[in-house]
């Protein structure tokens, strides 16, 4: 009972943290799960991308209703994703757990980089056009705007479904910069285009794990309730709170928590 | 929403029961009836969800004449469940 009771925290913590930070909190509950309760790293991930699911649906409807959400491009993009997480899913189960870990050390170094470069302002024209910004219009009155690479953003959901399916994360980490940078879709787009996207991307990675088994729903529903509450929590304090700071503090939790990674990917852990 | 009562339910009924069913493909959860099941059915329920939202932006695109989104969307979902149907094949038998 008292594990139950630390799944249910750890699960409301990310899920709050993650809303905070509009993260999916997949890449704080995989560490959670493997670093604080010794679950397989598989467990971990099947049980991430549940988690993932509950926290984008809630929010994707909201930016659906409320038109912020680019729906044809997250549909289009999203054939890449469900092929790319079902692919990683499927290779994750013939990975050893060393190069997952390897690979989640990765995923987390390069997430507390481009926290840290948002923290510091380097990419204060991104900021600019925040969806978290209220004077931006949005709706049926938003600017129009033009994307473009379509193949080539294609190409990219098919992995950023890979980084999902493998490693139990939303996948945001590289739909945002892809709709952003490569297609040049107004940012606020980007991140609303993304979440729509994440709950049908982890969708296609969680069958494989529930099906095949790695998930054990003993362990996985505290958690799931835990970030279900966590992130509707963390949406309705976040006009409270500054993000600078929290930034700061999930900037140095991450570094840590890759350090801890790599030391199990080099077998030290 | 339903999902996550759902597995909250079946989850205090676990505890209540003292069921462990460890790590346990979906579909033998399913089958087992009680606690068990209608936690599998709450894990599922949520899985479902990015469908049944696909579904619903299907129909907006055909009622507005977007057959190609709605071509799309029907790939999608096409693809969404056939990972879940090829992932309940291949379920090892326990």
């Amino acid at each position: 009972m008292p594990t139950d009771l630390l799944l249910l925290l750890s699960g409301l913590l990310a899920g709050a943290f993650g809303a905070l930070l509009g993260l999916g909190g997949g890449i704080l509950i995989v560490p959670i799960l493997t670093l604080g309760f010794g679950v397989p790293l598989a467990a971990a991930v099947g049980t991430s991308l549940i988690c993932v699911i509950a926290t984008s649906t809630g929010a994707a409807a909201i930016n659906v209703r409320a038109g912020r959400a680019d729906v044809r491009l997250g549909i289009t993009l999203g054939a890449g994703t469900v092929i790319g997480a079902l692919t990683g899913a499927v290779v994750a189960g013939f990975l050893p757990d060393r190069v997952l870990a390897g690979l989640f050390a990765a995923l987390l170094a390069y997430t507390a980089f481009t926290m840290l470069r948002r923290l510091l302002g380097a990419s204060a024209v991104d900021d600019d056009d925040s969806p978290l910004d209220p004077a931006v219009p949005d709706g049926p009155h938003a600017p129009s705007y033009r994307t473009h690479r379509l193949p080539l953003a294609i190409g990219g959901s098919f992995l950023a479904g890979n980084v999902s399916g493998l490693l139990g994360v939303g996948g945001g980490v590289v739909t945002v910069p892809l709709v952003h940078l490569v297609m040049g879709a107004p940012m606020r787009i980007a991140v609303t285009t993304s979440n729509f996207m994440i709950g049908i991307t982890a969708a296609a990675g969680a069958y494989a794990y529930l099906f095949r088994g790695d998930v054990d729903p003993r362990l996985a529903a505290p958690v799931v309730i835990g970030v279900a509450g966590g992130a509707a929590l963390g949406a309705a304090i976040s006009a409270r709170l500054r993000s600078s700071w929290l930034t700061g503090l999930f900037v140095v939790v991450v570094v840590y928590v890759a350090f801890r990674m790599a030391l199990r990917a080099a077998g030290a852990s | 929403m339903a999902s996550v009562a759902a597995i909250g339910i079946g989850y205090l009924a676990l505890l209540a029961n003292g069921e462990e069913p460890g790590p346990v493909p979906l579909v033998h959860l399913l089958g087992e009836g009680g606690a068990q099941a209608l936690l599998g059915l709450g894990l599922l329920g949520l899985t479902l969800t990015p469908v049944a939202a696909l579904a619903v932006a299907a129909v907006g695109f055909r009622q507005r004449g977007e057959h190609r989104l709605v071509t799309i969307s029907l790939a999608v979902i096409g693809f969404l469940l056939a990972s879940a149907v090829v992932a309940a094949i291949l379920t090892p038998a326990v």
